[in-house]
């Protein structure tokens, strides 16, 4: 791929300034560009996939970015691309052709490395079954007592798995304009994403094993869109389409703990093969007195149809068997989605305008209801039951008002009313109405300081709810995405500008959302309250013609209080406890940025610090009737420092020198993500156990020297 | 007086004070030059607009509009010319000057050729209704993005997006991220800054359909569908970054405790006793989805608890 694509940007841009010039406008061709490489060390103390979660880090010589313009008569190309040959390489390339027609390319490559440490007894003797071996199931089986030492020896000498990913984009897209009026884009991508990620496989109750999903998935998507527009009115026409391929359909998995029998094995159905067919239509209309409409209406049909599992793997069990089945064979999922959008802007004079908007989004689910005659709990027993799917659909209905009036130059209102309709099928709440009321202010009152702060009320309420869960869940329950709600959103911000040289800005922003319920009020449970905070300021100073100073800094913090009831037994009862948390999330940031142009044209220096820090606390109580005492887990903490310094030195007119320094500290205090063990099993096989990956994160450091030659030409 | 022949008199007074003053403005109106008149004084600008995107479509006019060259920006020249650099000369001050211009009159000029495509819906967008101007992001002469074809006046597009979207840079430097600081993907690929008729500006009518361009695999539509999922991505992730695993928008299994009170295990308070070996998997690594692990949806027939 990476070569095919280097073979067409060569032949274009040869194309391009091979042409013959046509008389039209002619002007001297020339072709610039600059290619910048290098080599490097780096050294990590810990084998910590962070580092490189989104990129490649090479040890020693490297490309890191080259571009090229070229231009002639009509034509002029682009070519830019970033870290060629590497895992996370960018490549684009844009041909404009007068104002005709204009071509993008681009190929990109995205790694996400999740972790370089994990280590697992399982093979993946085919795509999508990873297995261990016979014996040690056997062996497991026959003698539970000695699982945990039997396993640790597995996992101790099992090899190391690279988790991780990377996704491969190629895109292609033309813009032509056919006339003045009329405006042609075709695109379409192909992206191939491959590798694999952790994925947890269960067995009931409460067992389980880490595997992987093998990830080799492909998805190509097409677009068309012609937008013609004519004095007053503007047409707008697209149509896509979008498919999903998963080239492994069902992840199988072996339980180390059985060989034969019930749950020796379990099998998830990964994500099936998709379709969505869409088409928009959409106007845009001037009127008069500075007064436009422009409405949107969109149709999709998303459609899945891949086949069935049998209810179970477990080849002893009769419910393995497709027969097992009902008639269908597959889902035969349907939805239609059907969107509108219509906006009317007026501004009748200049201090004073409006716009109202109406949107919908209808989510219409037509895949018909199956009805089962049970289901194999985690490739276990077959409880048996009818069970029916719920092909789950919605419509959101939102209606929106704001006004604008400047009562003078320096200052502008605005406010703003908003409702929201949505009704949806299958669920505890059927339809739920959302009102908010806002302003916003803006104001100037030098020239040099600018302020603006907005607020907004909303509350949102059921108006059609069924709380009692078919028995599944407790019925003070409130799911938080649907119950009522009380939220209170204020936020501002000043730029400052006392000289040229000098910039200040410093912004906050609050929200508040009450569900329901105090916390000491055990009747209704779920998320209770969130609280958002922020605040952040930043300072740009040049303060000379060759030196820069950039500075920002900032805190956030998110408190979310919730409740919850434990009962341990299988059906809620007397021995019900409702418990209480207090989740904090906070935060602070600071950014510093040096550019030292020391001496213009000849050296250079750069300095660059980020710093993060986010500590977290989990705070529980129990509520009466207390029959457990709350222990609060350990709080967790991150924290990143880079430090990157750089000087460049031009050597020639044409050649430059830079030598970089970076410097990168991770550390992480997480009970839920760091030292995971990978036996999860103190005593036997017969207890609740579960097998990790490994794949813990682990605090680092890591330096980086680079030296870049730069060459323009 | 007769007022038959005052009035005559009058309309004749009136037509020849209209016709001298239509000349004298005439004489003061600026006309078009061409592009060659700007390069005298402006060299660097038109070395540097021979390779500019911009250039390239003057060369068809027919599919742009008449007026070509600096002028089609920057106004009819004539007066600029003829001031011959003395900014005492009232004809000096006759070019359009975009910084010194208000929003919208600056925005309009833009808009003369962009209007269609990604820009179809600037008019109505928040960033227009709020007066940011096409300047504020673009520039035609000082282009700072690496790729020159979008012609930004930042280096990357989250440097710029965060310069007003202040409370989104304490967002992107959480622990859990997208590929943005890293530049594998940029604000731009989920909201068009130009507007569009889905909402917060994204690049489709919903959340959930802007979620699945990339995520396609959780699309479904599934045989067993989990509701907040289909209805909003948003419920559980924070797609500007947050401190948990998979961007969600809290710590599992609490972010899930949220909305499941069942019986036995969802229910359950995972304090310290539940850190132990035997229990640790509803806590540690992935939580919940170490067993429910098809959360977005199951296609399986034993697939009602996304088990499976």
């Amino acid at each position: 791929m990476v070569r095919t694509f280097v073979a067409l940007v060569g032949l274009l841009v040869a194309i391009v300034l091979g042409a013959p010039a046509p008389a039209l406008g002619a002007t001297d061709g020339a072709t610039d560009g600059s290619v910048t490489f290098g080599t490097q060390w780096w050294d990590q103390t810990a084998r910590e996939a962070k580092y490189q979660e989104f990129s490649e880090e090479p040890r020693g010589a490297f490309l890191e970015k080259y571009a090229l313009r070229a231009w002639r008569d009509r034509n002029l190309v682009l070519f830019y691309g970033s870290h060629g040959l590497r895992n996370d390489q960018s490549n684009s390339l844009t041909w404009w052709n007068g104002a005709k027609f204009r071509v993008d390319l681009g190929y990109q490559e995205i790694p996400h490395n999740l972790s370089f440490t994990a280590h697992s007894p399982f093979s993946e003797v085919a795509p999508g079954v990873e297995l261990v071996p016979d014996s040690l199931q056997a062996a497991n089986q026959a003698n539970s007592a000695g699982y945990v030492a039997r396993m640790k020896d597995a996992l101790a000498a099992s090899p190391r798995l690279n988790l991780g990913f990377r996704t491969d984009i190629t895109r292609a897209r033309l813009r032509a304009r056919a006339t003045r009026d009329l405006q042609f884009e075709l695109k379409g991508s192909r992206r191939l994403r491959s590798g694999r990620k952790p994925y947890g496989g269960g067995f009931s109750p409460g067992n389980g094993v880490e595997v992987w999903e093998p990830i080799a998935q492909r998805i190509l998507d097409g677009e068309a869109r012609a937008t013609y527009q004519k004095q007053r009115a503007t047409l707008l026409a697209t149509a896509g389409v979008s498919e999903f391929h998963n080239d492994v359909d069902a992840l199988t998995f072996d339980n180390p703990a059985r060989l034969t029998g019930a749950q020796n094995q379990g099998r998830i159905d990964l994500y099936p093969n998709n379709r969505s067919v869409r088409g928009t239509v959409g106007v845009v209309y001037q009127l008069p007195m500075r007064t436009a409409f422009n409405g949107t209406v969109g149709v999709s049909r998303d459609t899945q149809n891949d086949p069935w599992l049998p209810f179970t793997v477990n080849r002893a069990d009769p419910y393995s068997s497709l027969d097992s089945l009902p008639p269908e064979r597959s889902t035969h999922a349907k939805v239609d989605v059907f969107t509108q959008d219509y906006r009317f802007t007026s501004h009748p004079r200049k201090d004073f305008g409006g716009t109202l908007t109406f949107r919908q989004y209808q989510y219409r689910n037509r895949t018909p209801v199956h009805v089962f005659s049970g289901s194999s709990v985690a490739d276990g027993t077959f409880a048996l039951g009818s069970l029916e799917s719920e092909p789950f659909g919605y419509r959101h209905q939102s209606y929106g008002a704001e006004l604008n009036y400047n009562p003078l130059k320096e200052a502008s209102i605005t406010g703003t009313a908003d409702r929201v309709d949505r009704t949806r099928t299958h669920r505890e709440v059927l339809s739920d109405r959302e009102e908010s009321v806002g302003g916003k202010m803006r104001l100037r009152p030098m020239d040099k300081v600018s302020l603006e702060a907005h607020v907004r009320r909303a509350k949102r309420w059921a108006r059609n709810a069924d709380f009692s869960y078919d028995g599944g869940e407790q019925t003070t329950l409130r799911r938080f995405d649907v119950a009522d709600r009380k939220q209170m959103q204020a936020g501002g911000s000043v730029t400052i500008t006392p000289t040229e040289r000098l910039e200040l800005g410093g912004s906050f922003g609050y929200l508040f959302e009450k569900y329901s319920g105090d916390l000491a009020d055990t009747s209704r449970i779920g998320l209770r309250r969130i609280h958002q905070r922020n605040a952040s300021g930043d300072i740009t100073y040049h303060a000379k013609t060759n030196l820069d100073v950039t500075a920002a800094m900032g805190w956030e913090q998110m408190v979310s209080r919730q409740a919850s009831r434990q009962s341990r037994t299988a059906a809620f009862g007397t021995a019900d406890s409702t418990w209480t948390a207090r989740l904090k999330d906070e935060g602070w940031f600071a950014n510093l940025g040096l550019d030292w142009r020391a001496k213009p044209d000849l050296l250079a220096f750069t300095a660059a610090l980020d710093y993060a820090r986010w500590p977290g606390t989990y705070v529980f109580a129990t509520v009466s009737p207390s029959t457990v005492t709350a222990q609060n887990p350990p709080s967790t903490r991150y924290r990143r420092i880079d430090l990157t310094l750089e000087t460049d030195y031009s050597l020639a007119a044409r050649t430059q020198l830079g030598l970089q320094y970076a410097w990168e500290e991770f550390d992480a205090i997480d009970f839920a993500a760091v030292d995971i063990p990978q036996l999860g099993v103190a005593s036997c096989a017969n207890s609740i156990n579960y097998i990790y990956l490994g794949d813990s994160f682990q605090s680092y450091r890591a330096h980086r020297v680079a030296l870049l030659v730069r060459q323009t030409f | 007086m007769n007022r038959a022949r005052v009035y005559p008199a009058v309309l004749a007074g009136a037509a020849v004070l209209l016709l001298a003053g239509f000349a004298g403005a005439q004489e003061n109106e600026s006309h078009y030059v061409g592009a060659q008149a700007c390069e005298k004084c402006h060299a660097e600008q038109w070395d540097a607009f021979q390779s500019n995107p911009h250039h390239m479509a003057e060369i068809d006019p027919k599919l742009v509009g008449e007026q070509v060259g600096c002028e089609s920006c920057h106004g009819p020249g004539s007066r600029h010319v003829d001031a011959d650099g003395d900014e005492n000369n009232p004809g000096f001050h006759t070019m359009r000057v975009f910084k010194r211009m208000k929003p919208d009159e600056a925005t309009a000029v833009c808009r003369t050729c962009h209007k269609t495509g990604e820009q179809v819906y600037w008019d109505q967008s928040n960033h227009a209704r709020n007066d940011v101007r096409c300047m504020d992001c673009h520039s035609i002469h000082a282009a700072k993005s690496e790729d020159q074809s979008k012609l930004l006046v930042a280096k990357r597009t989250a440097d710029l997006c965060v310069t007003c979207h202040r409370d989104k840079r304490a967002a992107l430097e959480h622990t859990a991220q997208m590929p943005l600081r890293d530049g594998g993907m940029s604000c731009t690929d989920c909201h068009n800054p130009h507007g569009s008729a889905g909402p917060h500006m994204i690049r489709a009518a919903s959340n959930v359909e802007l979620c699945v361009t990339c995520h396609t695999d959780k699309r479904g539509p599934f045989l067993y569908e989990h509701p907040p999922v289909r209805e909003n991505c948003v419920t559980c992730h924070q797609p500007h970054g947050s401190n948990n695993d998979k961007i969600l928008a809290g710590k599992r299994p609490y972010l899930c405790q949220r909305c499941h009170v069942g019986s036995r295990h969802p229910s359950t308070l995972y304090d310290v006793p539940d850190l132990t070996l035997s229990g640790a998997n509803k806590v540690i690594s992935r939580s919940c989805t170490n067993c429910h692990s098809q959360i977005h949806g199951s296609n399986h027939p034993s697939g009602e608890f996304f088990e499976r």
